[in-house]
């Protein structure tokens, strides 16, 4: 039986700092994709699960056992993704992110490239929700996370996070719409 | 306005969330993250207090202990002596009390090592008083003076940020990274001109620098030099194909008029090619299977994809076909024969009409990829 994330983490504070490789195993996946939508780019993605594992190692003492390990390591990397893009931000025009995006023409959908379609668009409009809010959807629907859970990650109520979730749903859906609008007419030009 | 009866629903949504697509870690990251941690070695702080929380074995030898007290004794004796002897009555106490502070304040590089660490720590107050002592006492290093200034960038004061810099590039004309941060400074404090200088020196270092390269392309951008921002833009993507900034970059060079690099889809990817590669008939053939080797590495991983190739040619069909015919016999190459049958062929002899930001072109050779995932069954026709 595999131990706990709880259990690694004693075990790692109590000297065998080899387990803690378990549990970047376990988490490797969920945070280096959290870092690659925040920085689009592998190398960076890498360099940036690698600088917060080691920054969660060092803080490993600040971990409350009556906490998720997952929800815990999952805040600071948050707050790590966020303090990268601000560092990246701040030395770009404003100019520059106010600009329309101008994609090639897209082509027909069949049967199954209409769910590749709408993987790519949903995607795309993702980057129009603010990091909480795409985050706060990812952990629910493709990490399955509790609802309980996520309530303690982003400090809100249940009734919070459900009324949360749903906003977020409505705007992602809103954004594809216009996406999808814009094309469209792009396609009867 | 969107129209609503075309909106995705929730349920939808909720199914295509969990089919979310995602990146694939590198393999070695978790062997990386253990030997990172074991180069890294414990800071001062670390050991100061790993040896006072952690447990110690002590074994006791009474003579050895006898020994050890008489040596206390004594020196505790010496010690109370020597002092009333070489101090004088009135003199205070209350400095001698040994601290990190005045410890740091003799160490130019401890002052630089624990600043830095406070400064990654985001505590950008602390780090500044630690650094500014480091810069006091080595005004030669320029290291120091960079992160000095990035602890006043931290602060947001961009003034002494800029003067932490200059006043080290007065040791080193040629320091890489005190030359692009004052290209950053001059640039977010909307001093175009100077920033493009000290870019332009960062680029005569290193001619590929991105970060100068994209910024210099922005400058041009502002300043409406058109022809400057189209060479620098190639010029990044020449060099930087994948990541946010290309895309960013080939919407800037498409903006301003240029369309030698454009943003094609084929399967699930974005690629960024060079139309201007692939479209010349002088260009070698090595050129234009180096450039389409990206959409060879999509069609080779997805067995299902069907890939159109659509030229245009303002000179006539014949032209037309004879590159998207050359391109695609590069791609058959490297596919193997069978999958021939995956790429079809379209030209049209005439100009490529587009349209971006409401602003019409004309190309006089353009060259449109379509892809799709071949269907099983023939699909139904619909009135």
């Amino acid at each position: 039986m595999e131990p706990s994330d709880e259990q690694i983490v004693h075990q790692v504070l109590t000297g065998r700092k080899s387990q803690y490789e378990l549990l970047v195993i376990r988490y490797q996946r969920q945070i280096y994709n959290l870092m690659y939508r925040h920085c689009q780019s592998a190398d960076d993605a890498a360099e940036l699960t690698q600088e917060l594992f080691c920054k969660v190692y060092e803080k490993l003492d600040l971990y409350d056992n009556g906490r998720s390990f997952f929800s815990w390591l999952y805040t600071i990397s948050m707050n790590h993704a966020r303090d990268w893009s601000r560092k990246q931000q701040r030395r770009v025009f404003n100019s520059d992110q106010l600009e329309e995006r101008a994609t090639p023409p897209e082509q027909q959908p069949d049967s199954r490239a209409e769910h590749r379609q709408q993987l790519d668009l949903m995607v795309e409009s993702m980057e129009a929700l603010s990091t909480e809010n795409r985050e706060l959807l990812i952990l629910r629907y493709t990490y399955s996370t509790p609802l309980k859970e996520l309530a303690g990650l982003f400090d809100l109520s249940l009734s919070g996070v459900k009324m949360r979730l749903q906003r977020s749903l409505a705007a992602l859906q809103v954004r594809m719409g216009e996406l999808e609008d814009g094309r469209h007419r792009n396609d009867d030009q | 306005m969107v129209d609503t009866e075309m909106m995705i629903s929730k349920d939808r949504l909720e199914e295509l969330l969990t089919h979310l697509e995602e990146q694939e870690p590198p393999a070695e990251l978790s062997r990386q993250v253990m030997q990172r941690l074991k180069r890294r070695k414990p800071s001062f702080f670390e050991k100061v207090s790993s040896f006072f929380t952690a447990s110690h074995t002590i074994t006791l030898q009474p003579l050895r202990l006898a020994a050890a007290g008489l040596v206390l004794c004594l020196t505790f004796f010496l010690g109370m002596q020597a002092s009333s002897l070489l101090d004088p009555p009135s003199r205070s106490h209350d400095g001698d009390q040994p601290n990190l502070a005045a410890a740091l304040s003799e160490n130019g590089e401890a002052s630089f090592l624990v600043g830095r660490g406070l400064l990654v720590a985001d505590r950008p107050d602390q780090a500044l008083a630690l650094l500014t002592q480091a810069g006091q006492l080595n005004p030669d290093n320029p290291e120091y003076a960079l992160w000095q200034g990035m602890a006043y960038l931290a602060q947001g004061d961009l003034e002494q940020e800029r003067l932490s810099y200059q006043r080290a590039l007065t040791g080193n004309q040629q320091a890489l990274p005190l030359l692009l941060n004052l290209g950053h400074n001059y640039l977010q404090s909307g001093e175009l001109e100077e920033s493009l200088e000290f870019y332009r020196k960062v680029l005569a270092l290193s001619p590929d620098h991105p970060g100068a390269l994209y910024n210099t392309g922005l400058i041009n951008q502002q300043l409406g030099d058109s022809g400057r921002e189209i060479s620098v833009w190639q010029q990044y993507l020449a060099n930087y194909r994948t990541g946010r900034w290309a895309f960013r970059a080939v919407q800037h060079l498409n903006s301003a008029g240029d369309y030698s690099y454009r943003v094609y889809r084929v399967g699930a990817r974005r690629i960024i090619l060079n139309q201007k590669i692939l479209l010349d008939p002088e260009r070698p053939e090595e050129d234009k299977r180096r450039e389409l080797m990206p959409v060879i590495a999509v069609l080779s991983a997805n067995p299902d994809l069907q890939l159109d190739l659509v030229g245009f040619a303002a000179e006539g069909k014949r032209s037309a076909k004879t590159m998207v015919s050359q391109l695609r016999r590069i791609m058959i190459d490297e596919l193997g024969s069978p999958k021939a049958k995956r790429i079809r062929l379209s030209w049209f002899g005439e100009a490529e009409s587009l349209q971006i930001n409401n602003n019409y072109h004309q190309l006089t050779k353009g060259l449109l990829l379509f892809s799709r995932v071949k269907a099983e069954k023939p699909k139904e026709n619909r009135i």
